[in-house]
């Protein structure tokens, strides 16, 4: 089901960032180039880190970025990269962040169930390992197809 | 009667991890069979927030006013993944309140 929001041109595997800002460039530009989103909901989800905190790292090592429709979100969507090297968010406990998932929502209610299901794969201790250790994208789809 | 908790889960913006955090609060309610009407909230609606419970991460802790926290129990979390931590502290809070 997950594969209904996160398509294979979303994904981006073992990637190198400097810093979040880049990470979340990455992983936003994916989102521009599948026409998901404008450029500026990448600098809006850039900017909320430094605005209002690295809240979006939400579990060790896992950063979910987003920004607010209005910032120039076009459809509901998720891109996946995960780093060679991770990054920190200033996340005293989750650093150092490995995955980021970009996140664009419509509404408060649109992304729900992509939310419900992306957060069931990434309890999936088996199926974390296995996006951290992915090398081509179609194993990634394969994994999340089950969620 | 049964006292129905209002808890509101916050965010920066209240879209994505809050919705996790809402989730997680609404499993956990539905199978401790507690009455609650969970929300969610981002923070510049924080001062506006009057719930028997905030549930938020610690990263959003020093954006909550002192007239907030004082009048709400602010539970503050690390990981909206795992559910262990959201349980043990909603645990935590419920049996505060049931002594």
């Amino acid at each position: 089901m997950l594969e209904n929001w996160l398509n294979k041109d979303c994904i981006s595997l073992n990637v190198d960032a400097q810093d979040y800002r880049q990470a979340i460039q990455i992983g936003g530009d994916l989102l521009v180039a599948n026409g998901k989103a404008e450029k500026t909901f990448v600098t809006a989800m850039i900017d909320a880190v430094a605005d209002l905190g690295p809240y979006m790292v939400v579990a060790p090592g896992i950063a979910i970025p987003h920004a607010r429709p209005e910032s120039g979100a076009k459809a509901v969507g998720l891109s996946l990269v995960t780093l060679n090297s991770p990054v920190n968010f200033g996340n005293l406990e989750n650093d150092p962040v490995w995955l980021v998932a970009c996140l664009c929502a419509l509404d408060s209610e649109s992304h729900i169930e992509l939310l419900q299901r992306f957060a069931n794969l990434l309890a999936d201790d088996e199926a974390v390992k296995k996006i951290k250790n992915a090398s081509d994208a179609e194993e990634v789809i394969e994994l999340i197809s089950r969620y | 009667m049964k006292k129905r908790y209002s808890i509101t889960a916050l965010c920066g913006m209240g879209l994505g991890t809050s919705s996790l955090a809402r989730m997680a609060i609404m499993d956990y309610v539905k199978s401790h069979g507690i009455d609650a009407n969970v929300t969610v909230a981002d923070i510049g609606s924080v001062k506006g927030i009057t719930s028997d419970i905030i549930l938020t991460t610690k990263s959003m802790a020093n954006h909550i006013p002192s007239s907030v926290s004082e009048q709400s129990t602010v539970i503050l979390v690390t990981n909206l993944i795992k559910k262990d931590e959201i349980n043990s502290k909603l645990d935590e809070y419920f049996s505060s309140v049931s002594e």
